[in-house]
């Protein structure tokens, strides 16, 4: 990686990390909480989204932004809002 | 600022949220810095998650009256400690229950003693006693000197096992077989000879022809009872000749032996008598320790000591009362009388008869000769005991002989 790579991934804090270690997740930069269900969890990292899915979700901790979540994680999708979502 | 790291250790509550829109709350607690642990979601109206102790009253402020929240749970070293403080008397009595049941392992409950046969188990709980291994004593990690007294002090032990099992103590011991002991095959030919020389009193043979009668002096391997018959035969192929027949010889050959015993006693005797004054107290023993109510030593100069015990228990832990009684005395030192050691002496003398006479032996006469010495008076005791002499010993067979009388028998 290039110094302005890391200095991204160690700085950002606006934007999605992620780290998958067999059932453990663990999401960085979690700003909001939009949805919990035993087989979503959807979150707003500031400028992104981030839905982990898969089965048996439970937030095993949840302090200073970060998010630890245990359960089998089947999908992780990123996305952005609309433009006229926004407004 | 207020360290956080050991806020769940410390405190913690796991309460159930119940209405709409559960994230709200938790966005809430992300904006306050409230820091929550296993949110986990049951249904769309119901959800339970962790909440630090100290942070419950700040989010009951931010859930308003939007949702219902319940504790289900609360744990943490706090909530322990509360208990434990509210429970003092419970927690207290366990530990004392915990610190008996400790203590009391360390005490031999029972003693289980096997394999013993000559020896016994009286006299090795003796031993075993003298060296400090009983019922109610503490345990030891090493018995190597129990051991090592029990080979010393009986010659029959071979071998001795002592392992603990919990309370329990057992003893395994092995003895030796006796070589004396081994008797001789009935079958084998054998004449009953003199253990000892000794003047015949009574002989009563069982199988085999008497040697001796009453009133011959026998020396020691005389033969008394023979198992050897000589007959002539009637068969005329063989002609007239003389032969033997061999037969193992039974019976009892009572004899009188004079045996000289010699024993030492002081000239002077010590006496103890009593002043008339008395004190009494009561030693209670539990475990390892001790104390008295009352004076047990009374100051005397000299005393006599005597315990009377009232309780003892070995069972949980040991545990003994005694009632102990301390009486003063004067020593004062008279000669022997006469007639006093004529009766110590007889007492050995029958002591003596008891431990090494058997079942039809006896005592017949016994005549004492009192020497004095310096400070000890000598006694001899010449006695006449009725002992039977009779021992076994084979017959040697001459080999032609032998084959004869196996012709015979056919």
């Amino acid at each position: 990686m290039t110094v302005k790579e890391e200095l991204l991934f160690d700085f950002a804090t606006n934007l999605p990390r992620v780290l998958v270690s067999g059932k453990t997740t663990v999401l960085d930069n979690v700003k909001k909480l939009l949805l919990l269900t035993d087989d979503q969890i959807v979150v707003f990292n500031g400028h992104r989204y981030t839905s982990l899915t898969g089965q048996g979700f439970v937030i095993t901790k949840l302090q200073e932004e970060r998010m630890l979540v245990s359960g089998e994680v089947e999908e992780i999708r990123f996305f952005k809002a609309l433009q006229e979502d926004k407004g | 600022m207020k360290s956080r790291r050991f806020g769940f250790l410390r405190h913690y509550k796991k309460i159930k949220v119940e209405g709409t829109g559960f994230n709200h709350i938790v966005n809430k607690c992300i904006r306050s810095g409230i820091a929550l642990r296993n949110l986990k979601w049951r249904d769309p109206l119901e959800s339970t998650m962790e909440v630090q102790g100290e942070d419950f009253g700040r989010l009951k402020k931010l859930a308003g009256h939007s949702y219902k929240m319940t504790v289900l749970k609360e744990g943490g070293a706090i909530p322990v400690f509360q208990s434990m403080r509210a429970n003092l008397l419970t927690v207290a009595g366990a530990f004392l229950l915990g610190a008996f049941l400790f203590y009391q392992s360390l005490f031999v409950a029972e003693i289980r003693i096997d394999g013993y046969r000559t020896v016994t188990e009286a006299s090795i709980r003796s031993t075993l006693e003298e060296e400090g291994l009983y019922e109610g004593a503490r345990k030891e990690d090493d018995y190597s000197n129990v051991k090592a007294r029990l080979y010393q002090e009986y010659d029959e032990i071979t071998w001795v096992s002592i392992y603990e099992d919990g309370r329990l103590i057992k003893v395994n011991i092995a003895e030796a077989g006796r070589e004396g002991e081994a008797s001789v095959p009935e079958e084998t030919p054998v004449n009953i000879v003199a253990a000892r020389s000794g003047m015949i009193e009574k002989i009563t043979p069982l199988q085999g022809n008497a040697k001796v009668q009453r009133g011959d002096y026998v020396n020691e391997g005389d033969v008394l009872i023979s198992g050897r018959y000589k007959y002539q035969s009637s068969d005329y192929s063989r002609g007239d000749k003389f032969f033997y027949l061999y037969s193992h010889a039974k019976g009892q050959v009572m004899a009188r032996i004079p045996q000289q015993l010699t024993y030492y006693f002081e000239k002077n005797v010590r006496t103890m008598e009593p002043t008339g004054r008395k004190t009494w107290a009561i030693q209670v023993t539990a475990g390892d320790g001790s104390f008295e109510l009352g004076d047990s030593r009374g100051d005397y100069e000299v005393s006599v000591r005597e315990e009377t015990v009232l309780l003892d228990l070995v069972r949980f832990i040991p545990f003994t009362v005694k009632l102990i009684e301390t009486e003063e005395v004067t020593l004062k030192e008279r000669p022997r009388e006469m007639k006093e050691l004529r009766r110590v002496t007889e007492a050995a003398i029958r002591q003596y008869g008891k431990e090494n006479l058997e079942q039809g032996e006896d005592i017949l006469s016994s005549t004492m000769d009192f020497y004095e010495e310096e400070n000890v008076i000598k006694v001899n005791v010449l006695l006449e005991t009725l002992q039977d002499i009779g021992a076994e010993k084979e017959i040697k067979v001459k080999k032609e002989e032998k084959s004869q009388q196996e012709r015979i028998e056919e």
